[in-house]
């Protein structure tokens, strides 16, 4: 049975944050969203993840209904969801997945804030892709395209994103590189990525053509124990362009942690 | 040109009356399987010393054709007998097992066997092959693109990875050894069907073509050849092989009459025809191959009906040296083939198979190489 998405909002460290929340559990999973804020064509993702666990979804200070408050910069943004998830989640450690942009956030709360996080799930995580935020006047991309980009041929979704969705997604991330892009290539990060304790489960999307494969090599060799299982033919936007088998290897990782590599039928 | 020899550890004849598939094993006699293997080794050590470039062998199930179900064990026990020539698996049929990522350990334990001498077939199979093992034929296109994904992997990747693929799942793979050959041993597909032949393309692979005839050979090698244009590259020609069944005699007259004596009898197997027939007809073909569908709904038309008609089609090669080296000469022009893979069965006398190896390699090969 799938479960119900509510949009809610939560006041945490000083900013309102508008969030996404989908099912119960014992495991409280917090998704952190892409470069373009909550996506329009989530709910059934969530709601499939929230079929077996507790999933919340806040859209980053300078997303969509969250505003940015203080947050200039990568620092700001982790304290501020650290912040999030001790007021959501009070009392517990929660599964974080990160799907591309979100990755460098999860990262990061993974290394600095570790009473706060029981496991790391980076999903097409981008922080190693070459990525600089757009001239000012840049021709905005083409929006099908990008769209097939990110979500592929099959995506999960009933409907697709109105064009004015799509650019409203455009927009999210063209503003937020502009913000917080990395140039130097998130090297403080990748300096630290050691120091991530937690069991980590880095999904590679097998069709990705927003980042290169090489831009996922840091994680798996960095982190102790992170394993890599790439999802074949899918597009970078894995929750919605292989929703069902996105789901259940997440909601499986976070249920069963380290035997998740063993066999059960 | 390059000359490979195929040998498949060929049971020979059974005595079984009919002509049926699968082929009923209360015929297998362990005396006659002993002198197969025997002679088998014996001849590729003898082929190696001849100076054929590749021994090849390939996967086929329940029938005296080849002893080689598991091709790969075969390619390990013939790696100890070749000391030169390459190891040609033409090859495993990478969709029936199951699991790609034995087929990858297998190989590449065989690229370390021979020295880094492997020339790596991944094959989709013939029709039939798809009643072996209980695979739905309309999946075969899939389960053959997903698998051949994995296995490059397999070999290329350096870091364990997991796959979650429609018909594949792994938690870890992390293959030892590794290919010898980087970044991947040399790499042929099957390529009668205009989808195989695109897809070699785009994979920038060999192509190999058995089982056919000159005219669909060289139209299947064209396409080949426009659609690596259309990716960007151009094939060598050592890309394309052509299989087919040689026989060489002192005389022309001599190697008629060998072959003569026993054409149509000469792949005790036999029956297929209907087997390809009905996985043929469940989706085993693509949309664009249905001049192929039509062809494999009824076989028994397509077979020659002589010796000469054989010739002619370009499914045999048979005569003196040089008749030999013409026919080999007017295959090379026509399809453009640079691999020969040569099937020295036809004469159905040991002796005169050896003969045939031996008339081969001292008087047509050392010329046909120049072509």
């Amino acid at each position: 049975m799938s479960a119900t998405v509510a949009d809610k909002f939560l006041d945490a460290g000083g900013i309102r944050f508008h969030y996404r929340e989908a099912g119960e559990g014992e495991k409280t999973i917090v998704f952190l969203h892409g470069a373009g804020g909550q996506s329009p064509r989530s709910a059934r993702f969530l709601a499939l993840l929230g079929e077996r666990h507790r999933v919340l979804v806040p859209s980053r200070p300078g997303f969509d209904e969250t505003p940015v408050g203080d947050c200039r910069t990568i620092g700001g943004v982790v304290e501020a969801v650290a912040k999030f998830i001790a007021a959501a989640a009070p009392g517990q450690k929660v599964h974080l997945v990160a799907q591309s942009a979100g990755g460098a956030i999860g990262a990061w709360l993974a290394i600095l804030h570790p009473e706060l996080v029981a496991s790391l799930v980076l999903s097409a995580p981008a922080a190693f892709a070459v990525r600089h935020a757009p001239p000012p006047g840049a021709v905005p991309p083409n929006l099908a395209d990008m769209a097939m980009r990110l979500y592929g041929d099959q995506p999960a979704w009933d409907s697709p994103p109105s064009a004015e969705e799509r650019a409203q997604t455009a927009k999210n991330a063209q503003a937020n590189l502009a913000r917080f892009a990395a140039p130097e290539g998130h090297n403080d990060l990748r300096a630290r990525l050691a120091e991530i304790e937690v069991l980590t489960l880095l999904l590679v999307a097998g069709a990705d053509r927003m980042i290169p494969a090489e831009a996922m090599r840091p994680y798996q060799e960095l982190i102790p124990r992170c394993t890599r299982i790439i999802l074949y033919g899918a597009a970078h936007e894995m929750p919605i362009a292989a929703a069902e088998i996105w789901v259940k290897l997440v909601g499986d990782f976070v249920a069963r942690g380290e035997y998740f590599l063993v066999n059960m039928g | 040109m390059k000359f490979s020899v195929f040998n498949g550890m060929p049971y020979g004849r059974t005595r079984m009356p009919g002509n049926k598939w699968p082929v009923p094993n209360q015929y297998f006699e362990p005396d006659q399987a002993r002198r197969a293997v025997a002679a088998c080794l014996e001849e590729v050590a003898l082929e190696d010393e001849l100076g054929f470039d590749w021994i090849a062998c390939a996967e086929h199930h329940y029938s005296p054709f080849n002893l080689a179900p598991n091709v790969t064990v075969l390619a390990s026990a013939l790696t100890q007998h070749v000391k030169r020539a390459k190891i040609a698996i033409l090859g495993a049929l990478i969709p029936l097992t199951g699991n790609p990522v034995r087929i990858a350990e297998e190989y590449a334990m065989v690229d370390n066997l021979s020295g880094g001498r492997l020339v790596a077939g991944l094959l989709r199979g013939a029709p039939y092959e798809y009643l072996v093992y209980n695979v739905n034929p309309a999946e075969s296109r899939a389960r053959f693109e997903e698998a051949w994904d994995l296995i490059i992997k397999a070999w290329t990747d350096r870091m364990p990875f997991g796959w979650e693929g429609k018909h594949y799942h792994y938690r870890n793979v992390s293959i030892w050894p590794r290919p010898l050959q980087a970044p991947t041993p040399p790499i042929y597909v099957s390529g009668s069907s205009k989808e195989s032949g695109a897809f070699a393309a785009r994979k920038k692979v060999g192509l190999g073509l058995a089982f056919t005839n000159i005219s669909l050979a060289a139209e299947a090698a064209k396409h080949y050849r426009a659609q690596c244009t259309d990716h960007g590259w151009e094939p060598t020609a050592e890309q394309i092989i052509y299989q087919l069944p040689i026989h060489v005699g002192e005389t022309d007259e001599q190697a008629g009459d060998a072959v003569r004596a026993i054409f149509g009898h000469a792949m005790p197997a036999g029956g297929l025809a209907d087997m390809n027939r009905l996985v043929a007809t469940s989706g085993f073909f693509g949309q664009g191959d249905t001049d192929l569908l039509a062809r494999f709904k009824d076989l028994s038309g397509d077979e020659p009906r002589s010796l000469e008609e054989a010739i002619e089609r370009g499914t045999m090669i048979c005569g003196g040296p040089k008749t030999v080296l013409a026919q080999i000469k007017r295959l090379h022009r026509e399809i453009g083939c640079g691999v020969l893979n040569l099937i020295f069965d036809r004469s159905g006398a040991p002796d005169k198979k050896r003969r045939s190896i031996e008339l081969f390699a001292k008087e047509v090969m050392p010329e046909a190489r120049e072509l």
